[in-house]
């Protein structure tokens, strides 16, 4: 009988370190599914699955770090594959210029808005390198060995994907103030 | 570092999903983890040197003691043996002794 009850324990003592896991990860996590899909619901699924494959994983897992690094990759990869099975991206139309406001500071939350839906609507894996370099803080050579692709090539990306974002919220600030300007 | 920057790492900052999103997660797990985790455990204490040494000591205690308490139960049965063994001789020797007694008296009359 003290023996179940130990093993019960042991159980439950597991189950409670693995939700100290989950509560440590799972913004990094949901964070990389919803700014890659930009779908709340597909990222709060696609986050519980990694998660389930984590409590798996995990005898192999041998240190924190691992777990970290396990993590980001397997968030990464999935939201990958499940942005390629819908193949949408999400429109950033001339309709979101209007919220805009001239020159806003970095935490205005309809600059923020504006720019997460910008950054979704760039290609896959440009798309994907914006968020890592700027969600992770991960610097070109970290974010080429995740991706399996070259350091040139992220670099690259990044570039493109900055002055292409820079651009369109050119682009929107300034039909934004047409509108304004607009005669009655 | 730049406003654009700046405004781009706010927008990318991480979101926490909440505590429903743990507790979604912690329900749907298998239930299987226990057992695996006692295997696990049973494995991991073979695992250090000191603890594999104990477990071989008490091994060679307990098949000692095996040893002596079947050398004692065969002395044991030995000695049961030999004890139905006097006691059927003293029965013939009584039974004898009986016979030359009655005979004794037939003689002496």
């Amino acid at each position: 009988m003290a023996i179940r009850k130990a093993e019960a324990n042991a159980g439950a003592e597991t189950s409670f370190e693995f939700a100290g896991l989950v509560r440590r990860h799972q913004a990094m996590v949901f964070s990389v599914a919803w700014h890659f899909l930009h779908d709340r619901a597909a990222a709060e699924e696609l986050a519980q699955d990694v998660f389930l494959q984590l409590y798996r994983a995990l005898p192999q897992l041998k240190s924190a770090e691992h777990v970290t690094h396990w993590l980001r990759r397997a968030a990464v990869h999935r939201a990958i594959d499940y942005g390629r099975k819908r193949s949408l991206r999400p429109q950033v139309s001339i309709e979101d210029a209007p919220e805009l406001r001239a020159n806003a500071s970095p935490e205005d939350p309809l600059l923020k808005r504006t720019l997460a839906r910008l950054v979704a609507s760039l290609p896959e894996k440009p798309r994907m390198v914006v968020l890592l370099r700027y969600q992770e803080d991960m610097d070109p050579s970290e974010i080429a060995g995740l991706l399996d692709m070259p350091v040139r090539t992220v670099k690259s990306h990044l570039q493109r994907s900055l002055a292409l974002l820079r651009a369109k919220l050119d682009r929107l600030e300034t039909a934004r103030l047409e509108k304004t300007n607009e005669p009655l | 570092m730049s406003r654009f920057d700046d405004a781009l790492r706010e927008a990318m900052r991480r979101e926490d999903p909440g505590e429903e999103f743990t507790k979604r997660v912690l329900a749907a797990l298998p239930p299987q983890r226990e057992t695996a985790g006692r295997r696990e455990r049973l494995a991991a204490f073979f695992r250090v040197p000191s603890l594999r040494l104990a477990a071989a000591m008490a091994l060679i205690v307990v098949m000692i003691a095996g040893g002596v308490s079947y050398r004692n139960a065969v002395e044991r049965a030995e000695g049961e043996r030999a004890k139905e063994q006097l006691m059927l001789a003293m029965r013939i020797a009584g039974t004898k002794l009986h016979a030359a007694q009655v005979k004794v008296l037939e003689i002496s009359r």
